[in-house]
């Protein structure tokens, strides 16, 4: 007979909520509460962070205050709901994608298992359908005829505090990656569906700390991490010692601020102080070394990735707007971007909307080839590995590949570049062109297919390693397989979150795989003039055959 | 009939039940996909539980020797580490094969003393290898959290990006556990 005890712990372990999300697999999705517990979910943003916010955006970040995710009251404005549907419905009148993806999705379920999230939990609030579908039930309660009259027979249900937790909980387990988006047969955008519910969700001051903090530093100092313009240049300047010791030259040519210059580069502030952007940034000085190109640096937009984009528009537009500001103020032709993530969704989609037209500026022309890019005719802001490409493509660098010959290389498309910009093969075409061993990753991870790397758009904190853990598994399972059957030892990337998570990432599914930006090992490979015999590569690892 | 060669005749029958059974764990509507997606790398879960318990399976009950059965399990305890299970549910497979084996031997009506011993013992290998594999994951978890924290992205952070700032207790307290941490 069966020990009633036994069988009655067994029954808890199975059907209690699990410890991490509170999912109970046995009722309808809208009646599994979301449960926040230590490790799934990112810290709120302080008092004093919306406060400062809410100085330059009144209104936009909702009132300041201290709050904990895990207690039932959130200490929210009596009228919070009144506030969300009022957001909600400026929303809907402005954006008019927004009122289609509420009413277009027929749920047919194609983006059902293509989100990172997904994949990695199982939780069915994670299928890009159902995510949206969080949004799109109040959406219809108070928005829809229908809805008003069938209740919840018409899929609606009105705005409680049960529905706004779902959102804080299941709004940031999306990175805005958009891969459900390909598969979409309308087209909807998940990740703009997730950028107004976070809107909504700042508008009554849920937000998260890890965001809005870079984000103040940002506006404060021009980069996420409130380097002041001293401190950023020294860091930069520092690197060129290291530059010195691995390749014997010393770079003269890094500058800042220099009004007259005929490109503003901007790169992710990453890139100047944290392991291994530092590198990416070495590369791309060689190659502007290389070339002789007249470029400057901005210490005041000295953030290329917007972290306002995770917030509100009007945020990411107010540190966008930064950029094309300084290009004017120091009167350069065009502007040149470096290897960044998002950034690049904001710069190729919303910068000429927000803050265009940039009619002060040219469309770029590389001065090297003569080549121009008239693919950012409006923005006048191209890729450094567009860029890049064509010098390769004109036969303007000199290069030894062999350089690179300790590394066993594969590519990640970093989600907004693939997706966002549609930047798939000018990557590739460097890396083959200075990397003699390169190998893909499967067709379905890469290319418009490509896996996040799970901790994009401000997901990157520690708080929450083990829900980066498994969003960034499907990523992390293929490169395992590349690494299992060719060696693969370095996954290489154009995104500076991606260079600082996929470096947690592998630690825990692929030690034996580094990351590394694409310029990085351009800068390895790329013959300098007065140049000494290289023996390492510029992370001082030594070059094959110089391991001795 | 020996249990030992119920095993190897039923073989099919048990793993598939006792794959079922593991991916009953997740919610109803995701274990659904994980059970049909045969494409390792659009369905990274459901692949590496079936292919984790086939190549277990094998090695238990049909091979000389238990060697690879860490290799066989690690991907499969990495997973369910980082995955929303209590602790009990994240290395419940040992027990889950037992359940499965247990329900067989009733419906053949076995009386296979020694058999049965003989496949416990292999069931609780499964079980505290699964442990060690599952403490040794997160282990490996936190290790690569305070790295992250070691390069410093949140403590060079003017403003109090600082870690010690979102600890509970005060000032002192937060220094010993920051200590403690880094």
């Amino acid at each position: 007979m069966a020990d009633t005890k036994v069988a009655q712990m067994k029954e808890k372990v199975v059907k209690e909520p699990s410890l991490m999300t509170g999912a109970v697999p046995a009722k309808d999705w809208w009646d599994v509460e979301a449960v926040f517990k230590q490790g799934n979910y990112c810290y709120p943003a302080k008092k004093s962070m919306v406060e400062y916010h809410n100085k330059n955006l009144p209104g936009v970040f909702g009132v300041p205050r201290d709050w904990d995710p895990e207690s039932d009251n959130w200490n929210l404005p009596e009228n919070w709901q009144e506030i969300i549907l009022n957001g909600l419905k400026d929303r809907l009148d402005k954006f008019r994608s927004l009122k289609i993806f509420m009413d277009c999705c027929v749920r047919c379920g194609a983006c059902a298992d293509k989100c990172h999230f997904f994949l990695g939990t199982g939780d069915p609030k994670n299928m890009p359908v159902l995510r949206a579908e969080l949004l799109r039930s109040v959406y219809r309660n108070d928005f829809t005829l229908a809805g008003k009259l069938l209740g919840k027979m018409a899929g609606a249900r009105p705005m409680t505090f049960k529905v706004l937790k779902e959102w804080f909980m299941y709004f940031y387990q999306c990175t805005e990656c958009r891969r459900c988006s390909v598969f979409c047969p309308y087209g909807i955008d998940t990740a703009e569906v997730t950028m107004m519910a976070r809107e909504l969700l700042h508008l009554v001051g849920v937000g998260t700390n890890w965001i809005l903090e870079p984000a103040a530093n940002s506006n404060r100092t021009g980069n996420h991490l409130g380097l002041q313009p001293h401190t950023f240049k020294e860091n930069a300047e520092f690197l060129l010692d290291d530059i010195e010791e691995s390749t014997g030259v010393r770079l003269n040519s890094l500058n800042f601020n220099r009004k007259g210059a005929e490109i503003l580069f901007v790169i992710p502030s990453a890139d100047v102080f944290a392991e291994p952007g530092i590198f990416t940034f070495m590369g791309y000085l060689l190659l502007f070394e290389h070339i002789g190109l007249d470029y400057t640096i901005s210490t005041y937009a000295s953030e290329g990735g917007n972290f306002g984009s995770f917030t509100h528009n009007s945020l990411m537009k107010k540190l966008n707007g930064k950029i094309y500001a300084e290009a004017k103020r120091l009167g350069v032709k065009w502007i040149l971007g470096g290897e960044c993530g998002h950034m690049w969704r904001v710069l190729h989609q919303y910068m000429d909307t927000m803050n265009g037209p940039a009619d002060f500026l040219q469309v770029p022309v590389s001065p090297i080839t003569g080549t121009r890019f008239d693919n950012a005719a409006t923005t006048k802001m191209i890729h450094i590995s567009e860029f890049t490409a064509d010098l390769l493509h004109h036969n303007k660098l000199k290069l030894d590949k062999s350089r690179n010959d300790h590394r066993i290389v594969t590519f990640h498309d970093s989600c907004n570049p693939a997706r966002g910009m549609g930047m798939l093969e000018e990557p590739r075409h460097i890396l083959k062109s200075v990397c003699n061993n390169f190998h893909e990753m499967p067709e379905n991870t890469i290319r418009e297919n490509t896996f996040c790397c799970g901790s994009g758009t401000g997901l990157n904190t520690g708080e929450i390693m083990d829900l980066r853990m498994r969003a960034g598994l499907p990523r992390a399972n293929a490169v395992r397989h590349v690494a299992d059957k060719h060696g693969v030892n370095m996954l290489s990337c154009v995104c500076a979150i991606d260079r600082a998570t996929l470096l947690a990432l592998n630690q825990y599914w692929n030690p034996d795989v580094e990351v590394c930006g694409v310029s990085e090992l351009l800068g390895n490979a790329l013959i300098m003039e007065g140049e000494k015999e290289r023996e390492t590569d510029l992370r001082f690892a030594p070059l094959a055959g110089m391991e001795g | 009939m020996l249990l030992q060669k119920m095993l190897i005749e039923n073989k099919g029958e048990i793993l598939d039940a006792w794959v079922d059974q593991v991916l009953a764990t997740y919610p109803e509507d995701g274990a659904r996909i994980f059970k049909k997606e045969k494409n390792q790398f659009a369905n990274p879960v459901g692949y590496a539980v079936k292919n984790s318990l086939w190549q277990v399976y094998a090695l238990l009950f049909e091979s000389e020797t238990l060697e690879g059965l860490v290799p066989a399990l690690r991907q499969l305890a990495k997973i369910r580490a980082v995955q929303e299970f209590i602790p009990s549910q994240a290395v419940s497979m040992a027990y889950k094969l037992k359940e499965v084996v247990k329900n067989c031997y009733r419906q053949e009506k076995l009386a296979d003393h020694d058999g049965w011993l003989a496949f416990e013992e292999k069931a609780d290998i499964l079980a505290y290898t699964l442990f060690d594999l599952y403490v040794a994951s997160r282990e490996q978890l936190h290790k690569a959290r305070l790295d992250e924290y070691r390069r410093g992205n949140p403590l060079l952070s003017e403003g109090g990006c600082c870690p010690s700032q979102l600890l509970t207790g005060n000032n002192a307290e937060k220094a010993e556990a920051l200590r403690n941490i880094l």
